[in-house]
């Protein structure tokens, strides 16, 4: 809430942007949660298929809608932002044809864990899946710098300053954990639902088995 | 003026989308805690 007040209305506007400049503070957080939670949905698919853990594949499983939504209001925003600063809606270079590929890879993700009569296979097929996909993060990163895109290449980095004023950053640094925060918090959510429905399930399914045993047959 | 139009639509999308994400998922996660509690008190009638 801080940083998007901060944002909105404390922030200065660029000199060459202009107000379109606030864009930044919900495109840039939602650009990092959108490879971010493909890393988290990788790493949740690696433990399912490598250790079977129970949690992970439920984790995999509740991330990916979370992810896809973030990446469309990634894609959405800099749209947004786009059409006044470059005059257009979209265009086809490579950081933003491989952001698109993250949300297809999100997309079908959903889809091919629900697409199996053996919800245990789906979810094994969707995390391999999600292993092939992690490819794209480096190259959703490194496209900006490997291509000559029209989208501009990382203001802020791990190593070096960023090339950001800090009336600028300071907004945008609240805007980031803030969203991230509330990614996290989103996927948890649904996990300890996904907790609670298989418990259920598994309850339901004890007593139909008990019911079963008790009634004669015939 | 035309900048803020874009930089209002933004907000409304980043905002609306994590609000309806949250809610969605609060309702799912209550409901299931309701119903598994129903199903605990069930069994303890039995």
């Amino acid at each position: 809430v801080v940083g998007v007040v901060w944002g909105l209305y404390f922030s200065p506007a660029d000199w060459q942007q202009g107000e379109t400049v606030r864009i930044m503070y919900v495109h840039v957080p939602f650009a990092w949660l959108a490879s971010a939670g493909y890393f988290m949905l990788a790493v949740c698919s690696a433990c399912a298929l490598v250790w079977r853990h129970p949690l992970a594949d439920l984790a995999a499983v509740e991330i990916s809608p979370v992810g896809a939504a973030f990446t469309a209001v990634c894609l959405a925003t800099g749209s947004l932002w786009g059409k006044p600063t470059w005059g257009t809606w979209w265009v086809w270079d490579a950081r933003l044809t491989s952001v698109f590929v993250l949300l297809l890879l999100y997309c079908g993700h959903i889809a091919l864990v629900r697409a199996f009569d053996n919800p245990v296979r789906g979810r094994r097929a969707g995390s391999i899946l999600a292993l092939v996909g992690v490819v794209n993060l480096p190259i959703i990163k490194f496209s900006v710098d490997w291509w000559n895109t029209l989208h501009q290449p990382a203001s802020i980095g791990l190593t070096g300053s960023p090339t950001i004023a800090p009336s600028l950053l300071w907004p945008l640094l609240f805007t980031t954990i803030g969203f991230t925060l509330l990614f996290v918090a989103i996927v948890m959510t649904r996990v300890r639902a996904a907790i609670f429905e298989n418990r259920l399930r598994g309850k339901l399914l004890a007593r139909v088995s008990s019911q079963e045993n008790t009634d004669p047959v015939g | 003026m035309t900048g803020t139009i874009y930089v209002n639509a933004a907000y409304v999308i980043a905002i609306g989308v994590t609000v309806i994400s949250a809610v969605l998922a609060n309702v799912r996660c209550g409901r299931a805690e309701r119903r598994l509690a129903a199903a605990d008190t069930q069994r303890d009638k039995r």
